[in-house]
C-alpha cells in the first residue's frame, strides 16, 4: 500500500471528491436548519439535526485523516 | 445602497442552493453559474464583487475561469475564493498561485468562509494586492 501525499486523502480522488461534495451539502443544510434560516425548529427537531451534524463531522474527520 | 454581489460557480445545484441561503442570510446578493463558460460570461456581464469558485466544472475548470478573469483588466481585481471537493495536495498551492484569495476544501464551516469573504472584499475595495 502506498503512502498518500501530504494533504491527500489516500482514497481514490473521484471518491474523495464525491464524498466531500455530498458531505458539504449535509453540513451546509444541517447548519441552515439548526440556525433556523429555514424556519423555527422544535427542541426535538433541533436535537435530531444536531445528531446529523455530529455524525457528518465524524465522517469529515475520517476523510481528513484517511 | 447597492448590495454586494457574489457569483457562486459550482456544477452541483444543491451546493449552489445551500450557499445562496447562507450568503443571502448575510446580506449578499447571489448570482450563479454552473460551468466555466457561463461563469466567464457572468463575470463579464455582471461584474460581481467576489466569486466563490469550484474547481471541477464542465466546459473547463476553475483554473480556466481564474486565468480568464486575471487576463481581463476590468475583472482582474475581483477576488476569488476557491471551494472544492478536490484534494488539498494537488490544488491548494496551485489555486493560490493562480490568484485565489483563499482556498477551502468541502465541507467548509460557515465562519471561516464568511471571514474569508469579508477579508477578500476589504482587500479588494482597498485596491490592495494579495501577494
Amino acid at each position: 500500500m502506498t503512502t498518500p501525499p501530504p494533504g491527500g486523502s489516500g482514497l481514490p480522488a473521484n471518491l474523495s471528491h464525491e464524498l466531500r461534495n455530498a458531505l458539504g451539502c449535509i453540513h451546509q443544510f444541517g447548519n441552515i436548519l439548526v440556525e433556523e434560516l429555514a424556519g423555527k425548529l422544535s427542541d426535538e427537531q433541533r436535537e435530531y439535526v444536531g445528531i446529523m451534524l455530529e455524525n457528518a463531522s465524524q465522517i469529515r474527520r475520517l476523510l481528513d485523516s484517511a | 445602497m447597492t448590495k454586494t454581489t457574489i457569483l457562486v460557480v459550482d456544477d452541483n445545484p444543491t451546493v449552489r442552493k445551500g450557499l445562496s441561503i447562507r450568503l443571502r442570510a448575510n446580506g449578499y446578493e447571489v448570482l450563479f453559474a454552473e460551468d466555466a463558460i457561463s461563469a466567464t460570461a457572468a463575470l463579464v456581464t455582471e461584474r460581481p464583487d467576489l466569486v466563490i469558485l469550484d474547481l471541477g466544472l464542465p466546459c473547463g475548470d476553475g483554473f480556466v475561469v481564474m486565468e480568464r478573469l486575471h487576463k481581463n483588466d476590468r475583472l482582474a481585481n475581483i477576488p476569488v475564493i476557491v471551494l472544492t471537493g478536490r484534494e488539498l495536495a494537488d490544488n491548494r498551492d496551485r489555486a493560490l498561485q493562480a490568484g485565489a484569495a483563499a482556498f477551502f476544501q468541502k465541507p467548509v464551516d460557515d465562519g471561516p468562509l464568511l471571514s474569508a469573504i469579508w477579508k477578500a472584499l476589504d482587500v479588494s475595495r482597498g485596491e490592495l494586492r494579495f501577494d
